[in-house]
């Protein structure tokens, strides 16, 4: 899952960022994922892993990191 | 753990606004203080309103938005709108969340009829909230650049800067010639180093209350705050005289070697729209001397003037990248909203953003 969801979210431009991340670090903080990326996220997550976000989930306590976003698809399954 | 929206109070927590807005916008030496003061409690149709989202559980401030009031004509029945701007969440909470919550502050004002409609220019990040929540995209703004000054381009084929000045001579002068012959018979105009606005002003935007459908306040009262009270810049003027009476206004910023055009009054269209163009283009060669290279314009890409800038040989760029949306509750008033959130039915320019 986490791999899946580094894969979607990988951007070139942001290879440094990418090339040491801890799986706790902030992705908004990094500025991996901000609100539009997010709309994208959360269409690839609800399609892929088969789940429904609710617009009040999505909040960066869920979709700061890699570890937070699989706890949420796992909270949800 | 949530996040909480509250109406701000612009007294007491300006500093709060203030410094969201410091840390999350790079404008070099622009003074966010002085900008709150003006465009928020200095505002001449009423105090600005203004949204703060908290994070809860920490209570600290998250994001805000602010919206300012302005009169706009629709079908010739004046209205109070808001123009929307400073949408501002810092990074660590720019979550999707977050940002909807805190853009339909004001979406849900309008749902409660006050005021009955508000308008903005997101850039295409933003554009997509706005879209989110329920606004509607009217139009695209669009720039228009022309060259006035061939020298720039001659100096990039040639390198040597005084060799593309002498290459370039000949063209530049055909160019002035193009605008120079061209003005009809008892036109003059003044250019203005600051904002001169008088009843002669209110009269033409009071004309252009009748020649489009919508069409923001542009009235003495509001290019005076606009133009000429903004603390981080400084507008200039050129009128349009036809027989010693006021037919038309440019405002325009001067940066660098280009003139900036922000707004335009104008009173009979299909006669002096042209004209005025070419008036001032001019004006600009001749006060500005050798240092205007190009005009440029940003617009909304239904704007009528937009055909007679082609005409004059104004390009299109594709460098602005903001829309325009607008809002209104089509169950509380289908005819006003159909109107306001139609960019056809619009005069907008790029004078019309919050600045």
């Amino acid at each position: 899952m986490e791999d899946q969801i580094l894969k979607f979210l990988y951007d070139d431009s942001l290879k440094d960022e990418f090339q040491d991340l801890d799986h706790d670090d902030s992705l908004l903080e990094l500025g991996i994922i901000d609100s539009v990326k997010m709309m994208q996220l959360i269409d690839f997550i609800e399609k892929t892993f088969g789940i429904t976000v609710d617009e009040d989930d999505m909040m960066p306590e869920n979709f700061d990191s890699i570890n937070a976003i699989t706890e949420y698809i796992g909270s949800k399954k | 753990m949530g996040y909480i929206v509250k109406e701000a109070d612009l007294v007491k927590e300006r500093d709060i606004m203030v410094n969201i807005l410091t840390n999350n916008r790079s404008a070099g030496d622009f003074d966010y203080n002085k900008r709150f003061e003006w465009i928020y409690l200095n505002n001449p149709f009423g105090k600005a309103k203004a949204w703060i989202i908290w994070d809860d559980k920490k209570n600290i401030p998250v994001g805000f938005t602010g919206v300012f009031p302005r009169p706009a004509y629709v079908n010739g029945q004046q209205y109070m709108c808001w123009n929307c701007g400073d949408f501002s969440i810092e990074k660590k909470y720019r979550a999707l969340g977050v940002a909807l919550k805190l853009r339909r502050a004001a979406k849900d004002c309008i749902d409660n009829s006050e005021p009955p409609f508000l308008y903005a220019h997101p850039n295409e990040r933003m554009e997509v909230i706005h879209l989110k929540v329920g606004h509607k995209k009217m139009a695209h703004m669009h720039r228009y650049a022309l060259p006035i000054r061939l020298t720039r381009q001659v100096q990039s084929v040639v390198k040597n800067s005084k060799l593309a000045f002498f290459l370039a001579k000949p063209f530049n002068l055909l160019l002035s010639f193009k605008y120079r012959f061209s003005t009809f018979l008892g036109l003059s105009g003044k250019m203005y180093p600051d904002i001169q606005v008088n009843n002669d002003h209110d009269e033409l935007y009071r004309k252009m209350t009748e020649a489009f459908p919508v069409v923001a306040d542009r009235s003495n009262k509001y290019l005076n705050w606009k133009f000429g009270s903004n603390p981080n810049q400084k507008y200039q003027q050129f009128d349009l005289f036809y027989k010693n009476h006021l037919v038309g206004t440019i405002f325009f910023v001067h940066k660098g070697d280009v003139v900036h055009i922000i707004d335009v009054l104008i009173d009979d269209f299909d006669r002096y729209s042209s004209q005025l163009f070419r008036m001032f283009i001019n004006y600009v060669r001749k006060s500005f001397s050798r240092s205007i290279v190009s005009l440029s314009f940003i617009l909304a890409e239904f704007n009528p003037f937009v055909r007679d800038l082609k005409k004059l040989g104004f390009k299109y760029r594709s460098d602005a990248t903001s829309g325009a949306i607008a809002y209104a509750n089509e169950e509380q008033n289908s005819e006003l909203a159909e109107t306001v959130m139609d960019g056809k039915k619009w005069f907008m320019t790029v004078g019309d953003r919050d600045a």
